[in-house]
């Protein structure tokens, strides 16, 4: 299980990230997080679907709807340019902080600890 | 069938209430819903299951609405909230009022019998607290009250058992004015024993015979709270020859004329002309003391006997209030009281070996309290009260505890509902307001019809009950307080309980039908049948056991024989220079001219109206007056004891005797059995041409009476010493039963032709007789008036009950017809569980009325025993009404179409 901070702190890359690679609606989303992490993380509604709005009423997103059989319409979500450039950031940050903890965790060959 | 459209829309519908939620947001969550349901069910999974999965996927809705209403808060939403706050709050309410509503409606036995069974507890509760309140509220409409107290005295002689009494010679109060300084004043009160006779000079035909005639001291208008409408309150009493009238007496004896300053003739202990110096107004029903006329004290005090100086510690006659100041000490009056009691009295009591104390009896408490006595000043009773409110609680608790078993039973019907909103999400919380907010309006239109219907019925209850229920009730803070207490108290309980049992069901279980049996359940429904059940065989015991005393006492043998005997009072306004032993004997000689009329006789007083005196010191002459002991004592004539049928066991009595012995001689008596054994004697005989004292006068004993009753079944016989008298105050007759309105017609012409200016009246000895069961009777009635209300609730409980169990069971009556079952047997088999809890209460209840009822028998000195009869015959009436309420369900049940039945799903 993967803890919570971190959880947190992978939403937004994950849903900027996802979204790049084209437009989707909540459900997928959910689905490609499960697949891409083995199970480990788990969002729900109260997770996602309150962010999503929250990223688009900052444009990072822009929604349309199309219909989809029986029930109320789906919400297809894509990022705006304001949500590349903002996915650029996130993943600069995200990947500085990596590259430190890297430094600690693979040290220089034969100072590995008994 | 699991119905997916359906079933998303009641979700929908469920989540449309919850504030975080916009209706797009809704649109959204409800696409990832089926989204996921799409996939599962593609993977191969049952709609239904899927469905909550997905549900159960989406997190406790509080976490949800937590997560999004972070997100709008942030965003300025906050004004626009306000106001979808209070319209969500008010769409809230009359979601939960239509939902309750619609549920009331879809089953309108069910919620007639809840508020029918809630209102009679209520409203009967309601009638309780009333007659509580207007009991407990006696005298405390005097501005005064709180420094208001009556004198008593509780004396104790030979170490005998206490007396206390409230009668007083007339020295008692002033010499305590004078001696303790904590007393303002005193009034002293004193009825006119004779019942005067009072008429209109100028319109002769306005002549009554007043019972409620009272002398009293100038400070009693000031000390209590007796307002007048005419007349000036400071100078009333004061002056000797004036008196006083009631609004009433004032219309009889004057009519639309203005009283005052007229002057009417009184013919009482005092006689003469009285003018009227004032008019109060009619004495309220929560006032300990009765009364039409108000005479002056001073008129009294002139009357020989109390004019003697040595009888002011004596002739106890007289009822003594006094005022104390503000901020007394209680305990320490009373001692000074004692105090001056002994000063006068010391030596006396010291002789007779008696001892006394004085106390100061509060003025609230005069009324209920029954211990002392205090002669024609009749008290009501704590035990009555008590008793009454102990039912009317009782009453209110079968109510409630069926409101709460049949809510639980109804689990059962409401179990499917409650299972689909689960199944849809709805939170606990959610259904328990739900079974709340239909709880609170059940008991709210409980409570109102209650309350109508406590209004109607008070002029019934006032009428049997004889008091005087009045609304002052709604204006007292003080109720309001409790009701509304009681009020949420009955909704929480009564409808928490069935929230949280239903509200805890499993959904599948619910919807497979099986939950709500659980053990622990039924038993608790059971119990509660029981229990009201018990209640109302120990009211209806306590019935029968009443109506059996009261007829026995009414019927026992007296050893007198008081039927077709008619009795006139003699007459007490005689013209000038007229003896009362002539007008006596005129009369009696033309009354037995009518030939109905058999025998006459007179006496000073009537089997069933008391005795003419109360003393404590009947004893033989020559013994110790330390051995004194309780004796009364009445006059009557030579006939008298023909035709009573009495019969002497030793002596002559008044054969022959036609005037009392002379004056310097001891007067003659006829003594009871119970007089010859209290003061010594072994045998009758041996009592004869003896000498008794009673209360200082001396009599010869010339006979002994066989023992009968003269006064109720009440009381033990006193031990009587009967005088001679040729021209008592009443006359009976004994009269054929042949055209009695005739004869009482005959007499009355006679009567008034001889007096005129008397009003005549009389009544039958067996009626009047009777009349001291009135209280007895009324209390009879009101018990079962109680006892029926009782059963009735319980088996409205236990008709809601079948009717439920008849429904869960409706398969297995059908499966069972169709197997070939009569409908007898069915009826059998169905009421068979039922009738087996109210033989449970049968049992539980008969030792339980056993003892409460032996207390309440052990007041009478003429009591019956219990029976086993009796129980018999109270649990065989409401297995009877348990079999009749329960076999409409269960005949209903075996008659209906099996076909029906096991089609139903």
């Amino acid at each position: 299980m993967i803890s919570k901070a971190l959880v947190a702190a992978s939403l937004k890359p994950f849903i900027l990230s996802i979204l790049a690679e084209g437009e989707t609606y909540g459900y997928e989303i959910i689905q490609r997080v499960q697949s891409l992490t083995n199970g480990q993380i788990q969002w729900t509604t109260g997770t996602l679907y309150p962010l999503l709005h929250s990223l688009e009423n900052r444009g990072l997103l822009q929604s349309v709807r199309r219909e989809a059989g029986a029930g109320p319409p789906r919400k297809y979500y894509e990022l705006t340019p304001k949500g590349y450039k903002a996915l650029e950031t996130e993943k600069r940050q995200w990947l500085s902080v990596h590259a430190a903890l890297m430094q600690l965790w693979s040290p220089a060959p034969g100072l590995s600890p008994a | 069938m699991f119905d997916l459209e359906k079933t998303i829309a009641t979700w929908r519908h469920l989540l449309r209430h919850n504030r975080a939620f916009l209706p797009e947001d809704l649109d959204e969550l409800e696409r990832h819903v089926r989204d996921q349901v799409e996939t599962l069910v593609s993977a191969g999974m049952p709609e239904e299951v899927a469905f909550r999965q997905a549900i159960r996927e989406m997190g406790c809705y509080g976490a949800v609405e937590v997560e999004y209403r972070k997100v709008y808060w942030g965003k300025l939403k906050r004004r626009q909230l306000l106001f979808t706050e209070l319209g969500w709050r008010l769409s809230m309410l009359t979601n939960y009022f239509k939902i309750a509503l619609r549920s009331f409606q879809r089953r309108k036995g069910y919620a007639f019998i809840n508020v029918a069974g809630l209102t009679l507890g209520l409203a009967s509760c309601l009638l309780i607290f009333q007659y509580v309140a207007f009991e407990y509220g006696f005298d405390a409409f005097h501005e005064n009250a709180d420094r208001l107290y009556r004198v008593t005295q509780t004396t104790v002689r030979n170490e005998g058992e206490p007396r206390i009494s409230a009668l007083f010679g007339y020295a008692v109060a002033p010499a305590l004015a004078q001696e303790v300084p904590e007393v303002v004043r005193f009034a002293r009160f004193h009825p006119d024993y004779n019942d005067p006779v009072i008429a209109n000079p100028a319109q002769p035909d306005r002549a009554f015979e007043e019972r409620r005639a009272f002398y009293a001291d100038p400070a009693f208008l000031q000390m209590f709270s007796y307002p007048l409408v005419a007349g000036d309150a400071a100078q009333a009493l004061a002056e000797p020859g004036t008196l006083l009238l009631s609004e009433s007496a004032a219309r009889k004896y004057f009519g639309a004329e203005d009283p005052l300053g007229q002057v009417l003739d009184v013919t009482g202990w005092i006689s003469g002309p009285f003018r009227v110096n004032g008019v109060f107004r009619d004495i309220p029903a929560n006032s300990h003391l009765q009364f039409d006329v108000l005479l002056p004290m001073a008129d009294l005090l002139r009357k020989s006997g109390y004019s003697d100086p040595e009888s002011g510690w004596f002739w106890q006659n007289f009822v003594t209030y006094v005022e104390l100041r503000e901020d007394t000490k209680v305990p320490e009056v009373e001692r000074k009281f004692t105090e001056v009691l002994m000063r006068h009295r010391g030596e006396d009591f010291k002789e007779t070996h008696t001892t006394a104390h004085l106390n100061a009896q509060p003025l609230r408490d005069v009324h209920l309290n029954e211990t002392i006595f205090a002669g024609r000043i009749v008290p009501g009773s704590y035990r009555t009260v008590y008793f009454f409110a102990l039912i009317g609680l009782v009453t209110l608790l079968i109510a409630l505890v069926n409101y709460v078993n049949l809510a639980t039973a109804r689990s059962l019907d409401r179990a499917r509902e409650v299972g689909v909103r689960k199944v849809v999400g709805a939170q606990r919380r959610q259904l328990v307001v739900q079974f709340l907010f239909e709880s609170a309006i059940t008991n709210l239109a409980a409570v109102t019809l209650a309350v109508a219907l406590a209004f109607v019925l008070r002029p019934f209850v006032n009428n049997l009950a004889g008091v005087q229920l009045t609304g002052a009730l709604w204006t007292t803070p003080g109720f309001w307080a409790i009701f509304l207490t009681a009020f949420c108290a009955g909704t929480l309980l009564a409808g928490l309980y069935p929230a949280f049992v239903l509200s805890s069901f499993r959904p599948v279980a619910v919807l497979k039908g099986e939950a709500g049996s659980s053990s622990a359940r039924q038993w608790l429904r059971q119990g509660l049948v029981v229990l009201q059940f018990t209640a109302s065989i120990v009211l209806l015991a306590g019935t029968v056991i009443v109506y059996t005393q009261l007829d026995y006492m009414r019927h026992m043998d007296l050893g007198i024989h008081l039927e077709q005997i008619l009795t006139v009072p003699g007459p007490r306004a005689l013209s000038e220079g007229m003896d009362r032993t002539e007008a006596r004997r005129t009369l009696t000689e033309e009354l037995r001219r009518i030939p109905s009329v058999r025998e006459i006789a007179t006496s000073s007083s009537l089997p069933g109206r008391g005795f003419n005196w109360y003393s404590s010191g009947l004893r033989q002459e020559t013994a110790d007056p330390s051995t004194g002991v309780s004796g009364v004592y009445t006059a009557i004539d030579t006939s008298f004891a023909r035709l009573y049928g009495l019969t002497l066991t030793a002596g002559n009595g008044f054969e022959g005797v036609s005037a009392p012995p002379p004056d310097e001689e001891p007067g003659i008596a006829i003594a009871n059995e119970t007089a010859v054994n209290a003061v010594g004697f072994d045998t009758p005989a041996e009592a004869l041409d003896q000498y008794v004292s009673l209360a200082g006068t001396t009599f010869r004993i010339v006979g002994v009476f066989k023992d009968f009753n003269w006064s109720s079944a009440h009381a033990p016989r006193e031990a009587a010493l009967f005088g001679f008298t040729p021209a008592g105050g009443y006359l009976s007759l004994k009269v054929g039963t042949k055209d009695l309105p005739q004869t009482i017609a005959d007499v009355e012409r006679i009567y008034k032709t001889l007096f005129p200016g008397n009003p005549f009246s009389y009544s039958f000895v067996d009626e009047a007789f009777d009349e001291q069961y009135r209280n007895d009777q009324r209390f009879a009635t009101l018990f079962t008036v109680f006892a029926v209300l009782a059963i009735a609730i319980a088996c409205l409980g236990l008709f809601g009950l079948a009717s439920f169990t008849a429904q869960q069971r409706t398969k297995e009556i059908g499966v069972r017809k169709v197997l070939g079952a009569s409908v007898l047997g069915l009826v059998a088999l169905f009421s068979k569980d039922f009738l087996k809890l109210v033989a449970v209460a049968v049992v539980i209840a008969s030792p339980l009325a056993y003892f409460t009822m032996q207390r309440w028998l052990d007041d009478f000195a003429y009591r019956i025993e219990i029976s086993w009869g009796i129980f018999l015959i109270a649990g065989l009436t409401a297995l009877g009404v348990a079999i009749l309420t329960v076999s409409y369900q269960a005949i209903k049940a075996a008659l209906s179409n099996p076909v029906k039945s096991l089609r139903y799903e």
